[in-house]
């Protein structure tokens, strides 16, 4: 902008009557183009000259020269697969419609499968969502591709998409604290060993507090070769690093923790099996509180309805990977269970074997372990579908995330066996409905046909009492959830029956709809992936 | 010649739609399905008891379905196109059922009829003339009522100019919403809507430099009322768009009474935008033999779709008539055929200095002129300043304001040089869409 037009623009905001004067005449040759009459007065010259001046510039318009700027890198051809484009479409109208963000991530995965970088224009938005769910950041950044990691940077708020090591390290040098767990996170997925000895470098000069929260990011990649380290930490001053030192080791197979727990608890247990009677597990409790099992974690956390001695033996059991006792008893976890279930401490057993199930599983979060691994879960989850309602306590709710989380793998077909243990029990008991739906729920991937073949059968077992007013929590709970694990295939195919027995009146239509209409979406999204590329 | 998916979805009236066509793409949703060369049918068995009627005209493509929903194209019609487009061999080829045949004549009837009527007028000399002094009569009274509207907004605007925009501020939208409504009583209602508008930039957070954009855009205003009052001293070409600009409408048939332009058109950008209670879609399109350019401007109430069908990224061959002006820019449709996807574009995208060259001109014949559309190639985003993208000199060109979607440019181009289409206002560029890997993506739409 020109100053002549900038003065006549603060002319006109200060006003004609308080500056006190008209604006200066227009230089040549634009001053022929205002009439005389109107040049005399103020206002109209204000006017006329400023949209003179306005067209003058817009029309000699001259573009700033470049300046010298660093030239910003380009970004790299793609090594990945381009995107289909009917799924490109498919993702467009994910986008663009009100679908839930699982059919999202079963997009990207599919992506992912496909070995495909995703289209670039989709790029910022779900840089965008991915920051603000980032649940959905495992499964986004396998499919950025070049372009996307070349992106990343562009933006402060999608720093985790950035795969630049030298970016994580600053921000562990000099980030805000949350930067800095973040940091070391990735790091240690990239390189558990060296992003370990940058802590410990960094440990002696970390505030408490901030040692508190760094410590827990060796769950990922957590190794036996951190264990020197993780004792180290059991002598914390502050109990928040303890505590977080504690819940590692326990969760580390092998850990010299969780030998020196079993230690404590072999001579206490004891397998009786009399004459008359069944066979249980005789606990004797322990009498005395020592320094070291303090320092191990004993008796610090607190288990409702469980005396306190009780509570200690919880402890030690929740630190010992639950296959010991397989082995200890030469049993199936669910024949240790029934062990249990005689003895006179069988919630102190189940409630200490159930969290140690989950401190392993929470370890074993890479998905190549062995089935047996979800051998206890499963028989857990028996257990507490078969237990009565006070017992169910013992075991807690995170137990059937984790199982559903795995559940589609359906290893020695533990998990069709699960599901008709549900089917037992779901029509009288709501509360095994909803553990049943938090299973549904957490799923990570599609199930396979025969598991939902499965499961359809059992639903059309109960179709009648499902299709009843009386049962709206089965139907409303249930049926959105599988919709969105069932293999699509399998499923699509019971629509032709499934509507014919609805009829058109029934008050279900609407949730069947719904179900059929998730299902066959899902189904296009997938063969949008598999059509020639 | 069918569209392939993605420009069938851009025909939808609302994402709604869109999303409801996509999910009757079945084969089992359908039967009787069956295609000729000028049109697809098939039913839909919906919530009643006989199944809907869908049919295509594909010349257009015109949609007719026997459904009662209001919106158009609606959900089987949008459906039935996009299943054909997925799998094309569901469609036997066929004679044309009845029902198919009928729509198909009486669209031609129809068309026929409306060159018809436009001949038969012009012929009859009696109808002509007294029409013509009706037409007068009314005429005049709507100059007299703009001629003292003009007079009251200069004395306002001088009353502006006296006490200063940094005094008015402070009294708030009341002062702009009464001269708004003072110029829809004398039946100047676009310069209400404008003035409206510059009131509002005043209060609204966040802009830079709005005194600056008010400033010019009442200076804008001064002259055209200004331009009102030297009318007959300007070229009839100008007059036309002086009196377009202050409200006069030219009716739909009297433009395709116009001589049009032959030739193959390509759809390049659209945006569909709300305008009081009327949705607007504008849509440039350019082609003929001299690559013109060509807006067009339609309008539809709530959710009901728009007349013509005209999706971004497509090409069609066709009429075009152009409003009278200095420097035609706004057309009408007058035929519309053969419509298919866009293989490549036709005319050469220019460069920043021809471009500005071009403005100069279009500013020298039509001062008014509010947007002009460019094809501009070698544009480089710049990663350090979302607000400026670069030409291949390196120079900087500002992006418009209300530009939403930098990062998508920046995601787009990787680094690399960009083919953009948008409108040019003089100092920054709008982009409305971007030809990109051989296919055209348009911003509002395809960038999500």
């Amino acid at each position: 902008m020109s100053e002549d037009l900038r003065q006549r623009q603060q002319l006109l905001k200060i006003g004609t009557a308080r500056a006190g004067r008209a604006p200066a005449p227009l230089a040549a040759p634009l001053d022929a183009l205002l009439p005389p009459a109107d040049a005399q007065l103020a206002e109209p010259a204000l006017w006329l000259s400023l949209g003179a001046l306005d067209l003058w510039e817009r029309s000699g318009f001259v573009p700033l020269a470049a300046a010298a700027q660093p030239a910003h890198a380009t970004a790299a051809p793609e090594s990945l697969r381009a995107c289909p484009p009917r799924a490109e479409t498919m993702l467009a109208l994910l986008l663009r419609g009100q679908h839930s963000a699982g059919l999202l991530s079963e997009w990207l995965r599919l992506l992912q499968r496909h070995g495909g970088h995703l289209p670039a224009r989709f790029l910022p938005r779900l840089l965008d969502t991915a920051t603000r769910q980032p649940g959905l950041r495992a499964q986004l950044l396998p499919v950025l591709g070049e372009r996307g990691r070349w992106l990343a940077p562009m933006q402060a708020e999608w720093s985790w998409a950035a795969a630049d090591i030298d970016t994580g390290e600053m921000a562990w040098h000099t980030g805000t604290p949350e930067q800095r767990l973040a940091a070391l996170c990735a790091w240690r997925a990239r390189d558990p060993r060296s992003a370990r000895a940058a802590l410990a470098a960094a440990w002696p000069s970390e505030a408490p507090e901030q040692r508190a929260a760094l410590l827990p990011a060796l769950a990922v990649g957590l190794g036996l070769e951190d264990e020197a380290f993780l004792e180290a930490a059991l002598d914390d001053r502050r109990k928040e690093v303890r505590v977080a030192a504690q819940h590692l080791l326990a969760s580390l197979p092998g850990s010299q923790l969780g030998q020196r727990m079993l230690a404590r608890v072999l001579p206490l247990l004891r397998l009786e099996k009399p004459w008359l009677g069944k066979a249980h597990i005789a606990l004797t409790l322990p009498q005395a509180y020592h320094a070291d099992m303090r320092r191990d974690g004993i008796g610090t956390a607190s288990h409702p309805g469980i005396g306190e001695k009780a509570g200690w033996v919880v402890d030690m059991l929740a630190a010992i990977d639950p296959q010991v006792w397989s082995r200890q008893f030469e049993r199936t976890p669910r024949d240790c269970l029934a062990l249990a279930a005689h003895s006179e401490f069988g919630a102190v057993l189940v409630r200490g074997w159930a969290l140690a199930a989950l401190h392993q599983a929470q370890a074993d979060a890479s998905p190549n372990t062995s089935p047996d691994a979800l051998a206890w879960p499963q028989a857990l989850a028996r257990w507490w579908i078969e237990a009565g309602a006070a017992q169910r306590e013992a075991v807690p709710d995170m137990l059937f995330d984790l199982i559903g989380a795995r559940f589609f793998e359906d290893a020695g077909g533990a998990s069709g066996a699960l599901l008709d243990a549900f089917q037992d029990k779901w029509l009288q008991d709501g509360a095994v409905v909803q553990r049943l739906h938090r299973l549904l729920d957490k799923s990570a991937e599609s199930w396979t046909p025969a598991l939902t073949r499965r499961f359809l059968r059992l639903l059309q077992a109960i179709r009648p009492t499902l299709l009843q007013p009386g049962q709206p929590a089965l139907a409303r709970l249930l049926l959105p959830a599988f919709a969105r694990v069932a293999d699509p295939a399998v499923a699509a195919a019971a629509e032709a029956e499934w509507r014919a027995s609805v009829g058109a009146s029934n008050e279900w239509r609407t949730p069947i709809d719904n179900f059929f209409d998730l299902v066959r979406l899902r189904h296009e999204i997938i063969l949008s992936f598999q059509e020639p590329a | 010649m069918t569209l392939d998916a993605n420009q069938i979805l851009a025909l939808a009236p609302d994402p709604a739609s869109a999303k409801a066509g996509s999910q009757l793409a079945v084969a089992h949703q359908w039967s009787n399905l069956g295609k000729s060369d000028a049109a697809l049918w098939g039913e839909c068995q919906g919530s009643g008891k006989t199944p809907y009627k869908t049919q295509i005209d594909l010349n257009g493509p015109a949609f007719k379905c026997t459904c009662p929903s209001r919106k158009f194209p609606c959900k089987h019609g949008l459906g039935l196109y996009l299943l054909s487009a997925a799998d094309p061999a569901l469609f036997a080829a066929a004679a044309e059922p009845q029902w198919v045949g009928d729509w198909l004549s009486s669209r031609q009837a129809r068309q026929e009829k409306k060159a018809d009527n436009a001949a038969a007028i012009a012929q009859d000399p009696a109808a002509v003339a007294a029409a013509a002094a009706q037409v007068r009569k009314r005429e005049e009274k709507r100059e007299d009522k703009v001629d003292s509207g003009m007079r009251e907004l200069q004395t306002w605007l001088h009353d502006l100019a006296r006490e200063g925009l940094a005094a008015v501020r402070s009294r708030g939208q009341a002062m702009w919403e009464g001269i708004a409504a003072r110029m829809a009583d004398a039946q100047a209602a676009p310069l209400g809507r404008r003035l409206r508008r510059a009131g509002g930039l005043l209060y609204q957070s966040g802009l830079r430099d709005a005194d600056s954009l008010v400033a010019n855009e009442l200076a804008s205003i001064y002259l055209l009322t200004q331009a009102w009052q030297r009318l007959g001293q300007l070229p009839p070409a100008l007059q036309a768009d002086v009196r377009a600009l202050l409200g006069w409408t030219v009716s739909q048939d009297e433009v395709l009474r116009q001589p049009g332009i032959e030739g193959c058109w390509q759809v390049l950008a659209q945006t569909t935008f709300d305008d009081d209670r009327l949705r607007v879609r504008a849509t440039w399109i350019r082609g003929g033999l001299e690559a013109r350019w060509a807006l067009l401007l339609q309008y539809a109430i709530g959710t009901q779709g728009f007349e013509q069908q005209l999706a971004p990224g497509t090409e069609f061959d066709g009429e075009l008539c152009f409003y009278p002006s200095a420097y035609p820019l706004r057309a009408q449709l007058k035929r519309q055929e053969n419509t298919r996807p866009l293989a490549g574009l036709a005319s050469m995208p220019s460069d920043l200095d021809t471009l500005l060259d071009s403005y100069a001109g279009a500013l020298a014949v039509q001062p008014f002129l509010e947007r002009h559309p460019v094809l501009l190639a070698g544009l480089v985003p710049d990663a350090a300043d979302l607000r400026i993208v670069r030409d291949a000199g390196g120079r900087a060109i500002a992006l418009h304001p209300d530009f939403r979607h930098p990062l998508h440019l920046l995601a787009l181009s990787g680094g690399h040089p960009l083919t953009l289409c948008g409108e040019w206002d003089g100092r920054t560029l709008l982009p409305l869409s971007v030809w990109h890997d051989g296919r055209l993506l348009n911003i509002d739409g395809d960038f999500a």
